[in-house]
């Protein structure tokens, strides 16, 4: 039951502010975990001979982009700054700093020696070939 | 695949003595397909993608901007427009010695 405690609010008199009601304490979790760093998306698309990842990495250069494969597991890790240039004063501000970090353990149909990773205009894409023994073959019926 | 949208951008707003900087998120759109017009103190940025995303973002611009010199360049799906401001800002003034 860790995951439902509320924190400590008497200091601000707020403590009876919150029923011990357990579906309050439901929707509050369920709220702060919407807000875990879940964007940008990360888009997969699979097909007969392969799965394809892609993401929109608006001011990710290919630098700042690291893929890498270890075992089963493909970690992908990305960071984009959006700060103001030097010499320079903000007017308005409504792109953020953003870390895109993903985890994924591939399954035993991907070939992890052959995927491929490519970044372009913003846009990242990975390729996650299937070995050619898991594709699924057509068996011609004999008559 | 084709699917109509419309995304507003969104836009950081940078200025200094010389110029206004206009910087908008445009993931996976090439150079050919930005549009970035002056119209009547009106800065509209616009982009369509392969996919039929379409981003966009009209702006008013004050009025010392010289829309005859604004610039745009697209770098890592990002469209970074430079509004130079017009005439220098301060103008110094000969003193002379009586």
């Amino acid at each position: 039951m860790l995951l439902f405690t509320r924190p400590n609010r008497s200091k601000n008199g707020l403590s009876g502010y919150f029923p011990p009601d357990p579906f309050a304490m439901l929707d509050r979790f369920e709220r702060e975990f919407a807000r875990t760093p879940s964007w940008p998306e990360l888009n997969v698309h699979e097909d007969k001979d392969k799965i394809t990842l892609s993401a929109e990495l608006p001011g990710v250069s290919a630098s700042a982009l690291d893929v890498s494969v270890n075992e089963r597991t493909l970690t992908i890790l990305a960071k984009a700054s959006a700060v103001a240039p030097e010499g320079y004063e903000t007017r308005r501000k409504e792109r953020v700093n953003y870390t895109f970090s993903r985890e994924l353990t591939l399954g035993e149909q991907i070939d992890a020696s052959a995927i491929t990773a490519s970044l372009k205009d913003g846009v990242m894409t990975i390729t996650l070939p299937k070995r050619p023994e898991s594709q699924p073959k057509k068996i011609a019926i004999s008559t | 695949m084709s699917q109509k949208k419309i995304v507003p951008l969104a836009v950081d707003v940078f200025e200094n003595d010389a110029e206004l900087l206009v910087v908008a998120d445009l993931p996976g759109v090439t150079q050919d397909k930005v549009d970035a017009r002056i119209e009547q103190q009106r800065l509209s940025v616009s982009a369509t993608r392969a996919d039929g995303v379409t981003f966009e973002r009209t702006f008013r611009v004050p009025a010392e901007v010289d829309a005859e010199r604004v610039t745009a360049t697209l770098k890592d799906g990002v469209v970074s427009v430079k509004l130079p401001k017009v005439g220098p800002k301060t103008r110094q003034i000969p003193v002379s010695a009586t």
